[in-house]
């Protein structure tokens, strides 16, 4: 049942009243907090980056003179394409949807939510309102960071394209949160009940058939032999023929962000915001299912403490049984690879696969490649290996970084903080090791048709010294990140807890950018022995001396590790709760 | 003494938590460490378990001082927080297998069951702490507190979230370690229990202890000595006026 006017203006009073008072105490705790050093340095470095990230490299950019010059062909075909893509790409995500729980946060609610709105006289609908108007603030952002970087023109078209991208990521929140709801409903014995969650799944269905007789034409027309071909079929793509009536829904959606003319714009702005209303009205009348979602949380936190383990961790056993006695390291690489092995979830493997399918799949569709396919999976080997090594330890945080949250127990254990650094840093360490290899071993083992121009002893040479670096460049980033919590834990997030706002991105980039310097500075002194040891033993072994010039660079670094896991002993005693960063 | 205090304070930044608190417990002996809210209870306990570091003076697990010979004190320290924060991924049985791996608990396995038995977790041992209610995951950290055989035991309000029986249970388990010869420092705001079970019982109040001895001692400090809540709230002066129309009813 949709609620009344007076009570959808009642709750909306409530939930105003929440989010303003809200977000002014916010305001104002960050305002104040600004008068401590670590966050009014934090607060500059943001928007020194904001500055440059928006109005300096590469951001708002003037309107463009009437005399520039044409744009190329391949901008034309890929500008005329941009709604078919924008809609198959949406089509996609609501098909996937279906498959893998992409969840929308409208049901998580917090444990204040729960304990004050939760017992209130008012629909569990409500609940469901509330949230969507408390997410309303990050889509906002999340609408206007775009049309700040990628819009074209004055303020009125940016303003433009901003209201269409919030309207496609308000719809989309939406819709992800019916899926939610919907898919215990499929089986419904009820007839009414079912269809309603069945019709639109139907039309996913329909839309997933669409897209994949695209991906069926590109197939059949061949790999694409030059870039005038990659036009004319991009060219094509903007006319979809008979798929576009089973892209219709997801079309309208995205049309507004395409439209460049302000009457166009109004039309096409009707037809979004009447497929939101659709949505919304479909989420909202699916009461029964908000009252037993919503009812599933609620006991959730009545029975549960701070976190949703149910979702976050799944009961798998153990991968090895932990022995009775042996090294403090061991026993935090256990603890580590349980914790991984129970939390991989679909969504988990999604956000894995998807960027490297789409990498795939775009690669090979494209003539950035000559050699095909199979220089297309190298070269994503090879940049899977790259981020592996250069961003995974700033984004696995599974190590002291996310334990400190239990400090108190931990520092009770009678360990010496040099052995619990080691040991919470081993477990990333190899698990990250081993996606990089993966990457790499499939880099080397397709180079021979992908890169044809490099001769396999050096590619197996290069592979290997890679191999070899890899896990102490790993080792020493996670070891550095970690020092940096132990030693500036006011400037460290607790658990997996994200600080938000200026100062806190900020904070971020100065502990990134110290990291990296540090890593600078580790390196430097394995890098002059490795190189060393390639000058006295290349003239002998040629390219394989590269293997043995790593491996004396990766044991130095690793032992100049070693002797940094010692110096910061001190720092994890001294280490005080009270200094710690809690979450808002 | 197992467990010794001397002239121990504790700050955060300019605010004093503890000041010069002095007071020691021995083995057998079960001491309450009672104080209204903001007294440094915790703040005592956290230190006397290695968590937060003291400020000045000295303290000591069986003659170890907890901060220049931390591995060798905390081997010999059980600690029983209020908040049962647990590793969400592991199991309750992980949970007392990496403490065992941790202190080096000898014949693991055995004590395993037998502790889980006492505190009634027989049949979740494969549970994960997200589906335990939170009676369930307080007797999880008590148990990794008991597992191993500590010489000194401090519980920070052992019975919060815990059912009737189970309160009844953590008694006997209490009484009966100290009667095992572990010295137990007791951190409670359930007055009767502390009166019950501890032979002695220091009072806090702002940072600084305000009273030390057996309840029979303190008795003698105050006019109305009917009860352990009142001997504290006089010694405190927190003793509060009868409420308004209370004495018509």
């Amino acid at each position: 049942m949709i609620p009344s006017v007076r009570e959808a203006r009642a709750m909306l009073g409530v939930s105003l009243f929440i989010m303003t008072r809200s977000a002014r105490n916010r305001a104002l705790a960050r305002l104040r907090r600004l008068r401590q050093p670590r966050y009014w340095l934090g607060a500059l470095a943001g928007l020194a980056y904001l500055y440059f990230a928006f109005f300096r490299v590469g951001g708002v950019r003037p309107p463009s003179d009437a005399g520039d010059a044409p744009p190329p062909e391949i901008v034309v075909a890929l500008l005329s394409a941009r709604p078919t893509i924008a809609a198959c790409l949406v089509a996609v995500l609501v098909a996937v949807a279906w498959i893998v729980p992409l969840g929308a946060g409208l049901l998580e609610f917090s444990r204040a939510e729960v304990l004050f709105l939760a017992p209130a006289p008012v629909r569990r609908q409500w609940l469901l309102v509330h949230r969507l108007l408390r997410s309303q603030l990050g889509l906002l952002v999340a609408a206007a960071v775009p049309a700040l970087l990628l819009g074209t023109g004055g303020a009125g078209p940016r303003l433009r394209f901003a209201l269409a991208l919030w309207i496609v990521l308000v719809t989309l929140r939406l819709y992800f949160t019916g899926v939610s709801l919907a898919r215990p409903r499929l089986a419904h014995p009820e007839p009414r009940a079912r269809s309603a969650a069945r019709l639109p799944l139907l039309l996913s269905v329909g839309a997933v058939i669409g897209v994949a007789d695209v991906v069926r034409g590109w197939i059949a027309e061949g790999p694409v032999g030059s870039l005038d071909e990659f036009v004319d079929r991009i060219g094509a793509l903007g006319h979809p023929g008979t798929i576009g009536w089973l892209l219709a829904p997801f079309g309208l959606v995205v049309r507004p962000l395409f439209d460049d003319t302000i009457a166009g714009y109004g039309v096409s702005l009707v037809g979004s915001l009447a497929l939101l209303g659709a949505t919304l009205l479909w989420v909202l009348k699916s009461d029964k299912a908000i009252e037993q979602a919503t009812d599933v949380v609620v006991e959730r936190h009545d029975t549960r403490a701070l976190t949703q383990t149910r979702e976050r961790y799944r009961m798998r056993p153990a991968p090895w049984a932990l022995a009775p006695r042996g090294s403090v390291e061991g026993v935090f690489v256990w603890k580590s690879a349980i914790e991984a092995v129970r939390s991989i979830n679909p969504r988990v493997v999604f956000s894995f696969v998807f960027p490297f399918t789409t990498f795939v799949v775009l690669g090979t569709a494209t003539a950035a490649f000559p050699n095909g396919l199979v220089q297309v999976i190298a070269s994503a080997g090879l940049l899977t290996a790259g981020f592996t090594t250069g961003m995974g330890p700033q984004i696995v945080r599974s190590d002291l970084r996310r334990d400190l949250v239990h400090l108190d127990v931990i520092k009770t254990w009678p360990v010496a903080p040099s052995s619990l650094i080691r040991g919470a840093t081993l477990w990333p360490t190899v698990s990250l090791t081993g996606v990089s290899w993966l990457g790499l071993v499939i880099a080397a083992m397709l180079s021979p048709r992908a890169f044809p121009e490099v001769s396999t002893p050096w590619t197996w040479a290069l592979a290997l010294s890679a191999m070899v670096a890899t896990p102490a460049l790993i080792l020493a980033q996670l070891v550095l990140h970690n020092g940096a919590a132990l030693l500036f834990p006011a400037w460290v997030s607790l658990g997996g807890h994200r600080p938000r706002g200026l100062d806190a991105i900020g904070q971020r980039l100065i502990t990134l950018g110290g990291t990296w310097l540090g890593l600078g500075l580790l390196t430097v002194p394995g890098a002059l022995l490795g190189a060393v040891v390639w000058y006295a033993l290349a003239p002998w072994l040629g390219p394989a001396a590269l293997a043995p010039a790593a491996l004396a660079g990766a044991l130095f670094m690793a032992i100049e590790v070693y002797g940094l896991t010692i110096a910061l002993g001190p720092a994890f005693d001294r280490l005080d709760l009270t200094d710690m960063e809690r979450a808002e | 003494m197992a467990l010794c205090l001397d002239h121990f304070h504790r700050r955060y930044g300019s605010v004093v938590a503890v000041e010069d608190l002095s007071f020691a417990v021995a083995s057998g002996e079960i001491v309450g460490l009672i104080g209204p809210n903001g007294a440094g209870k915790t703040t005592t306990l956290r230190s006397l378990a290695g968590v937060l570091k003291p400020s000045g003076g000295r303290v000591s697990i069986d003659g170890f001082d907890i901060v220049r010979q931390p591995i060798d004190a905390k081997r010999r320290l059980a600690f029983m927080p209020d908040e049962p924060h647990l590793f969400e991924y592991l199991t309750v049985v992980e949970h007392l297998q990496l403490v065992g791996r941790l202190y080096e608990v000898p014949n693991l396995a055995k004590l395993v069951g037998a502790i889980l038995e006492e505190l009634e977790l027989t049949g979740r041992e494969g549970l994960l702490p997200g589906e335990l209610s939170r009676g369930m995951r307080q007797k999880v950290v008590i148990a990794c507190g008991l597992v191993r055989d500590a010489t000194t035991l401090l519980f920070d309000e052992p019975l919060t979230g815990l059912d009737p029986i189970g309160i009844r249970r953590m008694r006997d388990t209490i009484v009966g370690r100290a009667r095992g010869g572990a010295a137990i420092l007791l951190s409670s705001h359930l007055l009767p229990l502390v009166e019950e079970v501890c032979s002695r019982v220091v009072i806090m109040d702002r940072g600084r202890k305000v009273a030390d001895g057996a309840v029979a001692d303190l008795a003698a400090l105050v006019s109305d000595s009917s009860s352990l809540e009142q001997i504290f709230l006089q010694i405190t002066g927190r003793d509060l006026p009868p409420m308004a129309g209370s004495e018509s009813r």
